[in-house]
């Protein structure tokens, strides 16, 4: 090993950190510290930065950190050589000042040329001072630098700020205490053990004896020891017991965060308690003492057994005094919920509705039974424009029952049981609604209505809590807007964003084909029985941000089975036309996609793009209604051509649109390629005669109009296209 | 191990932390929601004086009454508060040899400090800790108080809170609070259940919602008067005293007015946001006057 190298260790001994902030104020930590050598010149090895966590430290370790900062060589430009040397070659007191006030001699000076001429230049080189120095001047700063998600002081408010108190720095450099002050915390060399279990204090050397102490002192630094450890004994606790474990990754991690020592024991319940729907226990286990579910090893899910797995931050319970004290703990807490659901059964949801009108969904929007009407009267709108008339999925949703299951989904919010578990509305009111005989349709929307959590995350199965879940979040949405609450930049405190990822990725994965601009229209029309607004800008502003949300959802298929490899430039041309079908959108990109690859494709795009132009530039405004051609001012062939071929095209395109073949649309579109080509051979639309010269115009307008209902193909890049 | 009794908790808390140079005080005489709202707590963590306080506080929660039938809901609990300040730098091992002192041998038991964040709305008051979790039971609530009446506390304090019920459960491993045994060979049932009882009725079923916003009134409009300029002075001179102490209890008065109407469903949503923000300007006013005063 290099002599001129020592090892840096940097401990940062907390107050119990929240398990939630602790990895990401982890890797905070060491991203402060790695730039912190660096912007100091000093040298780290191959073997770079590690760190670890535990509830109580941030651990960071160098183990090759050079001795010494990197010297500062520095060019520092003078006067220009005519000035510094008289023209024998002397130098002038110019020089000598020059040189004076830099530190060097005269005849070290060097010449440089610049593009204004040549200059004097001196060269200083600042030597570094020893790393043990650096460090002793910065790492306080290193450490309160960090970036905190929630910041409190424990001394006064101009004292140091952390996530939690800081109560030790340990910090070694090459075998020696590094000096420094965080607050009134002095660092030293020494670190102490488990809070419980080893409290003693432990002078430090290198890393590896730290390791090794803490571990006989029962810490397990590294968090992926710890997460090694939990698995392994959970593995072995339901082996036993021929069990399996619900799996919860996020329990997990938040166990590996909460123990220095983490062991896992299995405790028992009263298999009475079973009786309770598995949503239930498995939210008192889980969200209320953290605990695992045990299922049945060949079970599904919600094969529940008698059993849970807790995890102590202690080596063993060889009394049993915790295990019974968990027990105990959780028969408290199931008693608690099983006198919720039998005292909230007695009392029909229905029953419950005018209840709803004491809870304030928003102070301006009113309560949640006026949100519920909203709700109905949306998810009644949707199913008469997804399901026209006797179509073939009719029957897959009836109209009476979602609006049934509209005006009770939120009739569980009044019940004790979501008032004890917040986390648990809309599944609670599923089960009531159950119990209580409404038809399985309706309990299993109400069930489904706040599905998907996220993007990742399942959507309803059902059409009537798919319905539900779309009507619910475009009633927030809009709400939120007409309200003027909309998020900016990343601040977003009514979760809007996620509402709308929901109801995108719901529309696509349930292809629910609407138009999402009238359904925000009359959503809005809603509201403004409330609340004052102007309707049209909140209406240009709501879709501006599912655009942008769609946009996202769309380019990543998978989130909702869609076909994969898209590209931006093609979403960007289908989604400037304006159409708010986004199941039709996604098909038209999709078909675009396919269609590019085609020979026509290309020149197709092309000849859009000059069409584009030709109407832009021309700055007349049209009205609606199409732009009228006359046929008698036709004075080429390949006029009369290209007016028959756009005639042709748009009887096709009527029939193709009906059975929304995208495909077949692109291509009867590129099939008219040789037309528009020589068009634009033959024709100046520049014509003298300016009626000639607008009745070709509008030729090409009424052209655009048919191209521009699929895409924007001038958004298309050429480049891409040659992408297999 | 002897086993205490549910006084022989509070005698050793008050023992210990009186070794920690607290001054022991008794529970307010008014009716408060928890130990944070004693005006030992409220007052003396404003200002840069230090100062350790213990005491024990019974503390109603109106909406948890389950009528002395739930065996872990009670309409009144008994909170022992600890206030440290500053907090001294090994405040969490202090803590814990507290409990070392009730008879628990730390090492035989799972002991977490669990993140929990808290805020007294009323009191403009809210700070940073933990609840501390003993074998999966939250027995205490661990906090660094950083605002009190809307104001940045300079020097920070601790609020210890204990929930005594239980941790006399646990130490005593019974499932109801009313098995506790109490001293003098009493049960928690026997000195306590029926008051349980009682208050829940009312609570729940006979308080007159029209009368008790009419007290609620007037206790404000007290309050309000006392605020008010120097015209209210009885001496009528131009230097007006604010007996804040005196505002404060009005405060206290019509937090426990609103929560009774609060159990008793007789608050909206929007009502409660606006019943509380009345509350809270009075006792943020509170708050200013007198941390004026004393940094004067």
């Amino acid at each position: 090993m290099n002599s001129g190298v020592g090892e840096l260790l940097l401990e940062v001994g907390c107050e119990e950190i929240p398990a939630r902030f602790l990895e990401e104020l982890s890797r905070e930590l060491s991203t402060k510290l790695g730039e912190f050598l660096r912007e100091n010149r000093i040298a780290v090895g191959e073997a770079g930065l590690r760190a670890f966590y535990t509830p109580r430290r941030l651990v960071n370790v160098v183990p090759q950190v050079a001795k010494r900062q990197a010297d500062l060589e520095e060019k520092v430009i003078g006067p220009p050589k005519g000035v510094a040397f008289d023209p024998h070659g002397k130098p002038t007191r110019a020089a000598m000042s020059f040189a004076d006030k830099n530190g060097v001699k005269v005849d070290d000076l060097t010449i440089i040329s610049t593009s204004k001429g040549d200059y004097v230049a001196a060269e200083k080189t600042q030597k570094g001072s020893s790393t043990e120095k650096v460090l002793q001047g910065g790492l306080a700063q290193v450490i309160l630098s960090v970036q905190l998600p929630k910041a409190m002081y424990w001394t006064t408010p101009d004292g140091p700020h952390f996530l939690r108190p800081i109560r030790w720095v340990c910090c070694v450099f090459d075998g020696k205490p590094v000096r420094f002050q965080v607050g009134e915390v002095k660092a030293s060399n020494n670190t102490y053990g488990h809070r419980i279990l080893q409290p003693r204090r432990i002078a430090v050397r290198s890393f590896a004896e730290y390791r090794d102490d803490l571990l006989k002192a029962r810490v397990l630094l590294d968090p992926e020891k710890r997460l090694e450890r939990i698995q392994t004994e959970i593995e072995l606790l339901v082996s036993k017991v021929e069990a399996k474990l619900l799996e919860d990754r996020v329990l997990l991690s938040t166990h590996v965060n909460l123990s220095e020592y983490p062991t896992p024991f299995m405790g028992e319940f009263d298999p009475g308690f079973l009786k309770l729907p598995a949503e239930i226990l498995e939210a008192v286990m889980r969200d209320h003492q953290k605990y695992f579910c045990v299922l049945k090893k060949e079970g599904g899910e919600g094969d529940l057994l008698p059993r849970f797995v807790a995890v102590i931050d202690n080596e063993a319970d060889p009394h049993g005094y915790i295990r019974r004290s968990h027990e105990r703990v959780l028969r408290a807490r199931f008693a608690d919920a099983e006198f919720f659901w039998e005292s909230d059964l007695k009392v029909k949801l229905e029953d419950r509705f005018t209840l709803l009108e004491k809870v304030v969904f928003q102070e301006k929007l009113g309560s949640y039974a006026e949100k519920s009407s909203r709700i109905g009267n949306l998810a009644g709108w949707i199913v008469d424009r997804i399901f026209p008339g006797a179509s073939a999925v009719a029957s897959a949703v009836n109209r009476e029952l979602a609006t049934r299951a509209a005006r009770l989904c939120k009739c569980d919010l009044t019940s004790q049981m979501v008032k004890e578990f917040p986390e648990l509305q809309g599944i609670v009111g599923g089960l009531y609604a159950k119990e209580q005989g409404e038809p399985l349709e309706v309990s299993r929307g109400i069930y489904e209505q706040y599905q998907p959590e996220n993007l990742e995350s399942p959507v309803p199965a059902g059409m009537i809590g798919a319905v539900i879940s779309i009507a619910d979040r475009i009633d927030s949405i809009t709400g939120s807007f007409a309200l003027g609450h909309r998020p900016t930049g990343s601040r977003d405190p009514f979760g809007l964003r996620r509402l709308a990822y929901g109801t995108i990725k719901v529309i696509l994965e349930k292809l629910i084909s609407i138009d999402l601009r009238e359904l925000c229209l009359h959503a809005l029309e809603l509201h403004k029985e409330r609340i004052d607004f102007p309707k049209k800008e909140t209406l240009e502003s709501v879709m501006e941000f599912f655009r942008d949300h769609a946009a996202y959802v769309l380019l990543q298929p998978h989130l909702f089975g869609g076909p994969s490899g898209i590209l931006r430039d093609e979403l960007t041309a289908v989604m400037s036309t304006d159409h708010w079908d986004l199941c039709g959108l996604s098909a038209r990109v999709h078909a675009l996609h396919e269609t590019r690859k085609r020979e026509n494709f290309d020149s197709l795009a092309v000849s859009f793009k000059r069409i584009k132009n030709i109407i832009r530039k021309s700055g007349v405004e049209f009205e609606g209604g199409g732009p009228e051609i006359d046929p008698s001012l036709f004075e080429h062939d390949e006029e009369r051509e290209l007016s028959v071929g756009i005639r042709d095209l748009r009887q096709r395109l009527i029939d193709l649109q009906v059975r929304k073949d995208y495909t077949g649309i692109l291509e009867s579109i590129a099939s008219l390629r040789p037309t528009v080509d020589r068009f634009f051979d033959k024709v100046l639309v520049n014509a003298e005669d300016p009626r000639v010269r607008r009745n070709r115009f509008n030729l090409l307008l009424s052209l655009y109009r048919e191209f521009i209902q699929i895409a924007d193909f001038s958004e298309l890049q050429p480049a891409t296209s040659a992408i297999p | 191990m002897k086993k205490l009794t549910f006084q022989e908790i509070i005698f050793e808390l008050e023992r210990f932390w009186s070794q920690q140079d607290c001054v022991i005080q008794q529970p307010y005489d008014v009716e408060v929601g928890a130990g944070t709202m004693h005006p030992e707590t409220f007052f003396r963590v404003l200002g840069p004086t230090p100062y350790r306080v213990a005491y024990v506080q019974p503390s109603r929660r109106p909406a948890d009454g389950r009528y002395g039938v739930n065996p872990n809901r009670l309409e009144k609990h008994t909170q022992f508060q600890v206030i440290l300040k500053p907090p001294p730098v090994d405040v969490q091992d202090v803590y814990l040899k507290s409990l070392e002192k009730l008879g628990i041998k730390l090492r035989d038991h799972d002991i977490k400090f669990e993140e929990d964040n808290w805020e007294a709305p009323t009191l403009g008051a809210w700070g940073m800790g933990w609840q501390v979790m003993l074998d999966g039971l939250e027995i205490t609530q661990f906090t660094y108080f950083q605002q009190s009446g809307g104001l940045d506390l300079n020097p920070a304090s601790v609020e210890l809170t204990y929930g005594l019920e239980r941790i006399a459960a646990f130490l005593m491993n019974v499932d109801s609070v009313f098995e506790i045994e109490w001293g003098a060979g009493k049960t928690y049932a026997e000195v306590r259940q029926r008051a349980e009882r009682e208050f829940s009725i009312y609570n729940f079923e006979l308080a007159d919602i029209p009368t008790l916003y009419s007290i609620f009134e007037s206790y404000e409009r007290e309050a309000r008067r006392l605020l008010g300029g120097p015209k209210n002075s009885a001496s009528g001179d131009e230097t007006h005293y604010i007996p804040v102490l005196q505002v404060y209890d009005f405060c206290l008065k019509c937090s426990h007015l609103f929560n009774v109407l609060d159990a008793r469903g007789a608050v909206s949503v929007t009502e409660r946001v606006s019943l509380m923000a009345r509350v809270r300007d009075l006792t943020c006013q509170v708050a200013r006057l007198y941390s004026k005063e004393i940094t004067a």
